[in-house]
């Protein structure tokens, strides 16, 4: 039955065509909050919204009667693989050659990207080689993120200072878990195991974390490939497998090695037993999604809470379709009852183990993350509270400006509004059906959840659930729904939109997303917008030293930029903070650390006053961080340490 | 039928009971595991112990779990891609309607169990770590033994799981069609067969060569990072210690007091050093009034060599605002050179009583 009398242009029969007017509606409106914010993603997503639900409903009637897809020239695909190989080696050669990633490597990185991309959605169906391009696709995912890490003195990212050095290597000098008793890990030590043991086989905890898991990270990718090969040819795996493995966010943790990596590597398997279990009911399938799932709450706790989201969406839907369907379609009883108790399995097993972890203030971790979250709510949430989010937002070292500064943000997102874009045309075509299926309103409702945490909740200054976390995950499902948005595309859509859409992706969805800020954590290829969240040896060495000569009985503060002060708080066991500076030198008596990228490189500090603004450290004087009436007693030419005087009272 | 025919069937016949990967699977196992204990570390440790964490656990556990052959793995998937490739309007409306219209193999791909191979090899491998904490301490022998023997036992499982299946329904990713006479391709089939039957064999052949090169290369002389010098001026502590805190900050005229420089060279070459401490008079404008050299001394430090040389430090200048600066200079001193490095110390010169900042 059709619901036209008031809105004849909507209609519940035609649900996907009906969100697609929606969509372009909402998409119209969302642009005029732009007025009242910078947001880039106000612009972003609103455009990728409007643009998928125009194509998606300019190509929804279509009749394709002739086959009209478009592919390379023969020649040209035959010898792509030969080329992605020799860019990779090429690729290899200039990060050694320069020491650190930079944007001729950004480039080649990019350009591998798109011969991959190209292959997967250009080549003739007669010589699309399935194994070929899965092993291009690997061996440049492990490639790509282990040629900046070998390069890179000590580790990338921030809290890795804490889970390797400390942590990892904590239990393997002690030969126990009770390195990490006293943390938030004590009832989550996978990641920290396996680390561990890595150390005790490789004889180094850097090489151990990146030899297994830095490993497992890019390799991981293919899951999204089985996964999406479960709903579509082949080709829409490789192209699923493809978005996902050149993303931002999957590049970040596979850089960044942490719990979040390990659990996001579990969290892929969840989806694929998941999507498996919609259309077959085997025991061992059962059996692993429990083994997953209970190894991401022993992994980490966010990527519990995304899992936790994914699967209570997954029993509903599986569910729904089981009471709703008809026995011949919907999902069999035992894949819904199974689901349903490994969901409530995990749930519970997630609440004892929350529970039992104390966390700081000896308050369990649940209690102490619920009362966090109620005064997120109560006290900082509100609309557009958008400043400083780390989430979805566009945020990074102190604002630079210009008309590149401008661009920037532009650049970064154009990768993610290419595989949003695709995932909208996905969801709508996967709303197609006369009645959706439990799978379609898995991944719909999913990507629907984490979206509103990610982009929705920051929107409202609510980011005590860490959602810039959650984007990985989400990107996993909006790759697998972008893969059957462009395979719907592909029976409907002209061949001159589809190789205009197809040519775009392949050439910008790499090049944007190789480029973007947590693409790049070690070696940022906007230098003068984002830190580097990685550091010299001079940088290391100097807090490893400072931390053996410089040992106060009481409170050990130093203060430095942002991130080096991480550094000294993780590596160095310093309560350091971003340095804070009057008029004439540092606000308070604390020694600081002064290096020379806050000279040449956007690590931000803080001038004194109401409110406290964050400001690149080249804009300030160099005499302003560490004065002369300071001491100086360590040098090690990139850093000096700067204590203040009785004699010259200065400094403070 | 001849002898050697029989003895040619009898053979194959052999060769065909045997799981050729989980033969594989044991044997690196048993040897990662000797060679491991055996101490050796490196490169060879780095190839051989990577799989052993994350590769052969797990694909035992997915041995184990799925003794079938995959039934419709990617190339059957390809098939179907291609059978639908002229009427792709069908494939539009599996996108929508996907759950209904294809049904995925009966069993995982040999890309699926790589992938779950990867994962479960992750939680093998932290269970094992977490029962051996529990039973024999973290250390290297009890979990590379414990892990071992996990891994045997799960490549036993799935030998008789797949015994009990007919040899032709068996996973066998490593078997040839001369060995079992059916379709499925083998996963080592299915990554070379394009590779070697088109024209792209030898540009791929090459490439994958340069590549292997490069890594070569680039793994044999790993980047040589900048050069430094770590510089830093220490003192006694109550304890006796030498530490970067509580510095003396009156320097009574004609006495010494007691200072350490520290340097450590990180140069990657051998460094003769000079350091130079000068007490300087500073006026209100930040001049400096009135130099005076106070200490000379040089070192010879090996690269990743440090040394602490402690000295009496006994300015004549005089005045509140003095500082002492220490200039490191390395390699030859060049008359008017400026210093590599400085550090400076605030000090009261001069006037009676002592005092630590």
């Amino acid at each position: 039955m059709s619901h036209q009398k008031g809105l004849p242009w909507l209609s519940v029969d035609e649900l996907d065509t009906t969100l697609a007017k929606l969509g372009i509606l909402g998409s119209v409106l969302l642009l005029g909050l732009r007025l009242l914010t910078a947001q880039v993603l106000l612009v972003v997503i609103p455009v990728a919204t409007g643009v998928a639900c125009v194509l998606y409903f300019g190509v929804h009637r279509r009749e394709t009667t002739v086959f009209e897809y478009p592919v390379l020239p023969a020649r040209a695909a035959e010898y792509l693989p030969a080329a992605v190989i020799v860019g990779l080696a090429g690729l290899v050669l200039t990060v050694w050659l320069v020491g650190s990633r930079t944007l001729p490597a950004y480039l080649l990185t990019g350009a591998i990207g798109a011969a991959i991309l190209a292959q997967t959605l250009l080549v003739e169906e007669t010589e699309l080689s399935p194994s070929m391009i899965l092993a291009q696709l690997l061996v440049s995912a492990v490639v790509i993120r282990l040629s900046a890490l070998f390069v890179t003195p000590g580790f990338v990212g921030v809290d890795i200072w804490t889970h390797v050095p400390d942590f990892v290597e904590g239990i393997a000098q002690t030969g126990s878990l009770s390195a990490i008793s006293e943390s938030k890990y004590s009832m989550a030590p996978f990641y920290h195991t396996i680390g561990a043991i890595g150390t005790l086989v490789f004889g180094a905890a850097r090489p151990a974390i990146y030899l297994t898991m830095g490993l497992l990270v890019p390799l991981s990718a293919l899951l999204v490939y089985a996964t999406t090969t479960l709903l579509l040819p082949v080709r829409w795996g490789l192209v699923a497998a493809t978005l996902y493995a050149f993303s931002d966010q999957f590049i970040r943790w596979g850089l960044h090695v942490i719990p979040t990596s390990l659990g996001l590597v579990f969290f892929l398997g969840a989806v694929y037993c998941v999507t498996r279990l919609s259309t077959t009911d085997d025991s061992w399938l059962l059996g692993v999604l429990l083994a997953v799932s209970l190894a991401v709450v022993f992994t980490h706790q966010v990527s519990t809470a995304i899992l936790l989201v994914f699967l209570t969406i997954a029993s509903v839907a599986f569910v729904a379709a089981s009471v709703l369907g008809s026995a011949t379609t919907g999902p069999s009883r035992r894949s819904v009852v199974g689901l349903v108790g490994v969901s409530v399995s995990t749930l519970v097993v997630t609440l004892i183990s929350w529970t039992l972890t104390t966390w700081t203030l000896d308050q369990p971790f649940l209690f102490r993350m619920i009362g966090v979250l109620r005064r997120t709510i109560a006290s900082e949430a509100g609309f557009l509270n958008l400043a400083g989010g780390g989430g979805g937002g566009a945020s990074g070292g102190a604002a630079s400006s210009g008309l590149l500064a401008d661009l920037i943000p532009f650049i970064e997102w154009f990768g993610f509004a290419l595989l949003f874009s695709a995932a909208v045309v996905g969801g709508l075509a996967m709303l197609r059906a006369d009645q959706p299926t439990s799978i379609s309103a898995t991944y719909i409702l999913s990507a629907a959840a984490m979206f509103v945490v990610v982009f929705g909740l920051s929107l409202f200054g609510v980011r005590a659930i860490l959602p810039g976390r959650w984007m990985a995950f989400m990107y996993a499902l909006l790759a697998v729904m972008g893969a059957v948005g462009l395979a719907h595309l592909s029976g409907r859509a002209s061949k001159r939109v589809l190789l205009a859409v197809f040519v775009v992706l392949a050439v910008s969805y790499p090049m944007s997303m190789v480029v973007a800020q947590k693409a790049t954590l070690d070696s940022p290829a906007f230098d003068e917008t984002y830190p580097r969240y990685s550091y010299t040896e001079s940088e290391i060495a100097a807090v490893e030293t400072i931390s053996t000569v410089y040992t106060p009985e009481g409170a050990a503060d130093i203060d430095s930029d942002h991130p080096y002060h991480t550094l000294f708080e993780r590596l160095g066991g310093y309560t350091g903070q971003v340095v804070e500076l009057g008029e004439t030198g540092p606000a308070n008596s604390w020694p600081v650390i002064q290096r020379e990228y806050q000279t040449t490189g956007p690590a931000s500090v803080e001038i004194d006053g109401d409110p406290v603004q964050s400001v690149q450290a080249p804009t300030v004087d160099a005499d302003r961080v560490c004065p002369p009436s300071r001491n100086q007693v360590y040098t090690n030419d990139e850093v000096t340490m700067c204590t203040v005087s009785s004699v010259t009272g200065g400094g403070a | 039928m001849s002898d050697d025919s029989q003895h040619s069937n009898g053979y194959r016949a052999r060769l065909a009971s045997l799981d050729t990967d989980l033969a594989v699977v044991a044997v690196a196992v048993v040897v990662s595991a000797v060679v491991l204990l055996a101490g050796l570390r490196g490169p060879v440790a780095w190839l051989i112990g990577s799989p052993l964490l994350m590769l052969w656990p797990g694909y035992a556990v997915v041995a184990a779990l799925l003794p079938e052959a995959p039934v419709g793995d990617d190339k059957h998937a390809l098939e179907r891609g291609r059978q639908r490739a002229p009427d792709r309007e069908q494939d539009s409306e599996q996108a929508g309607e996907h759950a209904h219209t294809e049904q995925p193999p009966a069993t995982p791909g040999w890309p699926a169990r790589l992938g779950l191979s990867l994962l479960l090899s992750a939680i093998v491998v932290a269970v094992t770590g977490i029962a051996v904490n529990w039973l024999a301490g973290i250390r290297l022998a009890p979990a590379v033994i414990a892990l071992a023997a996990v891994t045997l036992g799960f490549v036993a499982v799935a030998s008789a799981r797949r015994q009990e299946l007919p040899p032709a329904a068996r996973a066998t990713p490593l078997d040839h069609e001369w060995l079992q006479d059916r379709e499925e391709s083998s996963l080592i089939e299915s990554l070379t067969s394009s590779v070697w039957s088109t024209r792209q064999a030898r540009a791929l052949s090459v490439a994958v060569l340069l590549l292997l090169g490069t890594v070569a290369v680039v793994a044999a002389v790993p980047p040589q990072p900048d050069g430094y010098t770590e510089s830093y001026i220490l003192t006694e502590n109550e304890s006796g210690e030498l530490v970067a805190e509580g510095y003396p900050t009156t320097f009574p005229a004609g006495e010494g007091r007691p200072l350490a420089v520290g340097l450590e060279n990180n140069e990657h070459r051998p460094v003769n050093y000079t350091v130079i401490t000068v007490a300087e008079r500073v006026g209100p404008n930040g001049s400096v009034q009135i130099r005076e050299e106070v200490d000379r001394f040089g070192v010879d430090l090996a690269h990743n060599e440090s040394t602490v040389v402690e000295r009496q430090f006994a300015p004549t200048t005089t005045g509140e605002n003095v500082r002492l600066q220490f200039w490191i200079y390395k390699g030859e001193l060049n008359g008017s050179a400026q210093p590599d490095q400085t550090m400076q110390l605030w000090i009261d010169a001069g006037s009676g009583g002592s005092g630590d900042t």
